[in-house]
């Protein structure tokens, strides 16, 4: 994999088309994700954000169009996505989406135990870091049963660095959150975009968090099914001329 | 003009009344009482619908309520039904003197269409017909078995996702797990089935016959089917329950976006175990089974152990006998447990459809060992094997 290019944006979508069945949820979405960047995918409920993210870390075929990782197309043909372009790809899901019969060490184990070829020793140790990385020092023998909702997320941020990838995906981070669990979960995905040089796409909704932790953004619409706007987080709160991304940011009822 | 509509059949003090005035053309409609839920509006229904029906274009209604007047939600619909009847005719409403709380409520509820709209779009896209059901079930059966047998075949060659101790917990859970109630129901099996038979056999003085009997029988076709019910009840239904609730939680999605296919990775090991689990747990329901005919044969007929044991041993022409029965066994394990995985991977995604995914589990699973099981019969007594 061409990892270190430059010049090829880390993910790079082209007239994405996305569909359950008849119905379709997103048409002709074009944007890229350059490396070490934050994106957050915006927009209200329903408007198609989680299927977008699905489909980018190889959950949801699209309808038609292409996204490409490091320049490799994620689908090609009627294969599913090659394991090896996955791998490449950290995704936490909204409610953690552990494995329950698994304690956190062997959450985080598991990918390495699959796919690294390491010794045990090895492994534990690892792992072992990647969980300290997300402040659970302690909770390795816990299961995601015994775990509340805020270490749940770290846990799967945890396994989703497991392999050491180098784009992450989070859908709804905050979601469920209080606000200081909220403000800490952002401050260590800052943490890690930092030090790890790792590149995010958030599917969010919290004005205040994707502010604080993106730097390019797009905004998708219900009712058109497309990306209404395309730029800086900050700059579309201030600037943005688009009626439906002005009443997100100001939290106004649309007219 | 006034006049009393009468209100439901309830006499408590504070029935909901209705009193209307009118005064050139004008109505008053003056409520009072008790207008909540606990009061049917069935019975004055039709009252107030020949009144709205009487109404035309000159005529207004003004809605008053009285000071003992109360009211929830059913009030609500109620006057929603009666404005649009009367708006029907042509006639005015006025709200204006209903308390700022209910005029804003029946001001609300409109059905909110940017909410609604692009969800029953989704809803149309599924409605597809029987025809296309029955071909994409058929294709999601092959397409779920032709995966199963393709990561077989990696397994075989080395190429696997799927776990050692995955598979070892596997045959745990629906080997050694499973003996209690497997020596329960064939002990109980081969001590009626001895019962029943020395009823019989008594007529014909020939008793010691039971023996024979219960050994066939049990090692046949009871040991077989009572244990792969017992699967399918048992085991199966779990596989659905635990694959469907990952599914769920989205387990199954944060294993394919590693790139480890569900089927390699949750249900071959399952399958597997379930596939060796069964013929061994035939074979030890066989003996509890020839057991409890045993105990049948020396507590109630008298005979002696070795006896019994002897007209046992004379009864197994060969170990084909034995090996028929396994022979099944070995592909009723493959049916529950590729039926229970295969609905646990296609249960969709709410409590209720993996609910119905658990049951059509078993009722699958039971359905397909009898046909399996008659087939099996079909094809040894055609094989002259019997």
């Amino acid at each position: 994999m061409s990892t270190l290019n430059p010049s090829i944006p880390v993910i790079g979508v082209s007239d994405l088309c996305l569909s359950y069945g008849s119905s379709m949820i997103l048409e002709n979405a074009t944007f890229s994700v350059e490396q070490g960047q934050c994106l957050a995918v915006m927009g209200g409920s329903g408007c198609g954000k989680s299927t977008l993210l699905r489909s980018m870390v190889g959950l949801l075929r699209p309808k038609s169009g292409q996204i490409k990782v490091h320049g490799a197309p994620l689908w090609d043909g009627r294969h599913a996505p090659d394991s090896r372009i996955l791998r490449g790809l950290g995704v936490l899901f909204q409610g953690g989406a552990l494995w329950s019969s698994m304690n956190l060490l062997e959450n985080v184990s598991l990918p390495l135990e699959t796919f690294s070829g390491l010794s045990a020793a090895e492994i534990k140790e690892l792992a072992m870091y990647k969980i300290g990385q997300v402040g659970l020092k302690g909770a390795e023998s816990l299961y995601p049963s015994q775990m509340s909702g805020g270490m749940k997320k770290r846990a799967g941020i945890a396994r989703a660095l497991a392999l050491d990838p180098k784009v992450l995906f989070f859908d709804e981070p905050s979601a469920g959150l209080d606000p200081v669990n909220c403000r800490k979960l952002d401050e260590l995905i800052l943490d890690l975009k930092q030090n790890l040089a790792l590149t995010f796409v958030v599917v969010s909704h919290e004005i205040e968090s994707i502010v604080s932790i993106a730097d390019n953004g797009i905004f998708l619409d219900a009712n058109s099914r497309t990306i209404l706007a395309h730029g800086h987080p900050q700059s579309l709160r201030e600037s943005c001329s688009v009626p439906e991304v002005r009443d997100f940011f100001a939290r106004t009822l649309p007219a | 003009m006034s006049k009393e509509l009468k209100t439901g059949k309830t006499n408590k003090p504070n029935r909901p009344q209705l009193k209307i005035e009118e005064g050139d053309g004008e109505y008053s409609l003056l409520f009072s009482g008790d207008w909540t839920i606990r009061h049917s509006k069935n019975g004055r229904l039709s009252e107030f619908v020949s009144f709205a029906d009487q109404l035309s274009e000159k005529n207004s209604c003004r809605f008053q309520l009285s000071d003992d007047f109360a009211w929830d939600s059913s009030f609500l619909l109620f006057i929603q039904d009666f404005e649009q009847r009367i708006s029907m005719q042509g006639a005015a409403v006025d709200f204006s003197s209903l308390p700022e709380g209910l005029a804003n409520l029946l001001a609300k509820n409109k059905p909110n269409q940017s909410l609604v709209q692009g969800r029953a779009d989704l809803q149309a896209g599924a409605e597809i017909d029987i025809f296309d059901q029955i071909l994409s079930g058929f294709l999601r059966v092959a397409e779920f078995w032709g995966k199963w047998l393709i990561f077989l075949w990696g397994l075989i060659r080395g190429k696997s996702f799927a776990r050692g101790r995955d598979f070892l917990l596997a045959c745990r859970d629906c080997g050694a797990s499973a003996l209690p109630i497997v020596t329960l129901i064939s002990y109980l099996t081969g001590l009626t089935m001895a019962f029943v038979g020395s009823v019989q056999l008594e007529k014909f003085n020939a008793t010691i016959y039971t023996a024979d009997l219960v050994c066939l029988a049990m090692v046949r076709e009871m040991g077989p089917l009572m244990v792969a019910i017992v699967m399918a009840g048992r085991t199966g239904a779990s596989f659905a329950a635990e694959i469907g609730s990952m599914k769920l939680n989205e387990e199954v999605d944060s294993l394919r976006t590693l790139g480890i296919p569900a089927i390699d990775f949750l249900v071959l090991p399952r399958t597997l175990a379930l596939f060796l689990m069964t013929p061994l747990l035939t074979l030890y329901a066989d003996i509890v089974g020839i057991m409890g005919g045993l105990t049948v044969g020396t507590q109630v007929m008298g005979f002696s152990a070795l006896h019994y044991f002897e007209q046992t041993q004379s009864a197994l022409l060969s170990m084909w006998e034995i090996y028929s029965g396994l022979w099944k066994s070995l592909a009723f394990g493959l049916i529950v447990g590729l039926v229970g995985c295969y609905k646990g991977i296609n249960s969709g995604n709410s409590s209720i459809s993996l609910g119905k995914s658990v049951t059509s589990s078993v009722v699958v699973s039971i359905t397909l060992i009898v046909i399996a099981d008659a087939l099996f019969e079909l094809a040894y007594s055609y094989l002259g094997l019997r």
